[in-house]
């Protein structure tokens, strides 16, 4: 089952209105006013936290009872429309595949995944430290995601992570988390 | 006004500063060109490499990055219809289709003379202009600051194309995630700190950039795919007399429109090359080869870009407001440095303003030099597959962002505000409005806590003031006018329709 862009985004909307709330009621905690009268620390949460809840309530209606368009392209105009129009005709077949042959299906797929590296890699970092953990990201995305051959994948990672090592750790001396097992 | 262009001249002509705002202008040319990267990424990630420099060295290079980005961001457009910059967006329309006719050289010739004519205009606006409104805004108190922000806060939200709703919905979060930290009136109370050492002092700007800019943007990309690009070869860059005699009202009307609308806080250099388009394709002697090819198409826009780029500097020097996203990051670059912009910046700082802009000739320069034999050698970069680039920009942007506080906090916002830029981009939520609110935060809390205490708690004392209340009516004209716009031509259709039925 897939979600539809409009329930994704008055979903977000929603989520956002919460978020307003929460940083009004915990803004007031704070105190809106100082004894003398003056605005206090939660003045302005308050404020932002309100204006947010409101503006993002308005948002989430008004998505849920606008009729969904046709086609996206009903919702452009003048230039922005060719512009899309422009950018639509570089994928010349089909709007779904990319120029590397890929489906809309395949591409959130690979989202997915590399939000899901991403997040082992910061895990692993304790372990093999910063360079080693984002390197083998590196080498992991471009061989199992991307399906890049694997020679050129472990050369471009190799020379990155010692560029970057070079740069950031050599010249900039920034004292780079080395891990458990304490090598670069 | 002599005097301060020699000491800038001083300034910027060194040998190290020289090189720098070389290095700044090719990094950002190739940063502008590579989809998924633009100049707000590329000087958010790359700023924390500038820490080890003097203050004056890492603004001029940064500044650099920012204009170069300019001239890269044309290549993409014109090579695979896909801009490196949202202010290039506008340049496919005929960039794209020249390329398409085999003229992809002649369209990025006019791009890289336009834009460089454009730089030099506006450079001289900004040098005449900026001065003058900081000696004004000298005299500006708290109040009138307090106003001038809700200003720019009204024009970005108002102009970022959008609908205003979601706008101010992305301003009031940017402004109260800048609310995390020590408030900076009396009490010092520590708000949605969560007992978090790393938050006392508010959400790190850089990481929060990074993360939505480089990381967001890489997220984005994944799930959008890749465009085929067409090569551009040498001897395809011949541009003839005739385009550029054509294209130079083009490029002179662009720079106009493009300075006047960068100039205002908050709208940036997008807004001017849509506007600087619509209103080519309105009055050009071409108008009928408009998104088929024509290169006033071309020249107008970038030439509107580069000047509202330059633009930008304006509020931004002037006033301490930013112009737009990127120099929404370079102001957060002056704070890191220990420099307060504003408007005693020219009298506190005369030798890093004037060398910074006069960087600005010496980087335009180098740029029309480099762009114009060697667009085609960095078009080649298009060539590197996104499959290597962006674990590239993954890894330097995470140990960019843990380069800036050495924790491991930086990274993980790094990958929690990565995620909220890729759902703005996701569902089309405007990003500088947040930046701007994020930005301008600190800045509007401080002077709303000092308005208070000056009206003794009654925030009215803002209409006290002449100044303030002129800019306050001016920001509810920028709400107001599009939407009356709207619907004086509602009223004029529907009255052609009726009279067409009658």
């Amino acid at each position: 089952m897939t979600l539809s862009p409009r329930i994704v985004r008055a979903a977000f909307s929603a989520a956002l209105a919460l978020l307003g709330l929460a940083a009004a009621i915990g803004g007031w905690g704070y105190g809106v006013a100082q004894e003398n009268g003056q605005i206090g620390a939660g003045f302005l949460p308050v404020a932002l936290g309100t204006i947010i809840a409101v503006l993002a309530g308005v948002d989430t209606a008004s998505i849920l009872l606008r009729r969904e368009p046709a086609h996206p392209a009903e919702q452009l105009t003048g230039v922005e429309a060719e512009a899309d129009a422009a950018a639509i005709d570089t994928v010349e077949e089909s709007p779904d595949i990319d120029a590397l042959g890929r489906t809309q299906r395949q591409r959130n797929r690979m989202l997915v995944v590399v939000g899901g590296m991403l997040l082992g890699a910061l895990l692993l970092v304790p372990v093999l430290g910063l360079l080693i953990s984002l390197g083998v990201l590196m080498l992991t995305i471009a061989i199992v995601v991307e399906r890049r051959p694997i020679i050129s994948s472990i050369i471009v990672s190799v020379v990155a992570v010692g560029i970057v090592h070079l740069i950031f750790g050599v010249l900039l001396n920034v004292p780079l988390p080395t891990g458990l097992i304490g090598l670069i | 006004m002599l005097d301060n262009l020699i000491l800038g001249f001083q300034t910027a002509l060194t040998l190290e500063n020289v090189l720098w705002c070389a290095v700044g202008v090719v990094l950002g040319t190739v940063i502008g060109l590579l989809p998924g990267l633009g100049s707000t990424t590329g000087v958010a990630v790359l700023l924390p490499l500038t820490f080890v420099m003097e203050p004056v060295t890492a603004l001029i290079m940064l500044a650099g990055i920012y204009y170069g980005a300019q001239y890269g961001g044309t290549i993409t457009s014109v090579l695979i219809s896909t801009p490196g910059e949202a202010a290039s967006v506008v340049t496919t329309l005929d960039g794209y289709q020249m390329a398409k006719r085999g003229r992809a050289g002649a369209a990025l010739a006019i791009s890289a003379i336009g834009s460089f004519i454009a730089a030099i205009i506006s450079l001289a606006l900004l040098m005449a202009l900026a001065p003058p409104l900081a000696s004004i805004a000298l005299e500006f108190q708290p109040v009138e600051m307090f106003a001038i922000m809700i200003l720019g806060l009204v024009i970005v939200v108002t102009f970022q194309g959008g609908a205003l709703v979601r706008g101010g919905l992305m301003a009031a979060l940017g402004l109260l995630v800048a609310t995390v930290g020590i408030f900076p009136g009396t009490g010092g109370t520590q708000r949605f700190t969560f007992d978090n050492v790393n938050l006392l002092s508010g959400i790190p700007f850089v990481e929060v950039m990074i993360g939505i800019f480089a990381l967001g943007e890489v997220l984005y990309q994944i799930r959008v795919g890749a465009a085929k690009p067409i090569r551009a070869r040498f001897k395809d860059m011949v541009i003839k007399r005739k385009d550029i005699t054509d294209s130079m009202p083009a490029i002179l009307r662009g720079s106009g429109i493009g300075f006047l609308l960068g100039m205002l806080p908050g709208a940036g250099s997008t807004l001017a090359s849509f506007m600087s388009y619509g209103i080519e394709r309105r009055v050009s002697k071409n108008k009928a080869n408009f998104g088929k090819g024509a290169i006033e198409g071309v020249a107008s826009p970038e030439s509107a870009n580069n000047a509202a780029a330059n633009a930008n500097f304006v509020p931004t020097l002037a006033l301490g407001i930013p112009g737009g996203a990127t120099t929404a990051v370079l102001l957060g670059a002056f704070t890191i440095f220990g420099i307060q912009p504003g408007p005693q910046l020219f009298e506190t700082q005369p030798e890093l303003v004037w060398g910074l802009l006069v960087s600005f000739f010496i980087g335009n320069v180098l740029l029309l030099v480099l762009n114009l034999p060697l667009a085609p050698v960095f078009a080649q970069m298009l060539r590197i597959p996104y499959g290597y680039l962006y674990p590239i920009i993954l890894l330097t942007s995470l140990v960019g962002a843990y380069s800036v506080g050495n924790n491991m906090f930086s990274v993980w916002l790094v990958l929690i505000f990565g995620v909220l830029g890729y759902l703005m981009k996701e569902l089309d939520l405007p990003l500088a409005p947040f930046v701007l609110g994020l930005v301008l935060g600190p800045l509007f809390e401080k002077a709303l806590v000092q308005t208070s205490a000056i009206g003794q708690g009654d925030l009215g004392v803002v209409f006290q003031s002449p100044i303030a209340v002129g800019v306050l009516l001016l920001a509810l004209v920028m709400v107001l006018l599009p939407r009356l716009v709207g619907l004086a031509r509602g009223a004029l259709r529907r009255r052609k329709e009726q009279a067409l039925v009658g």
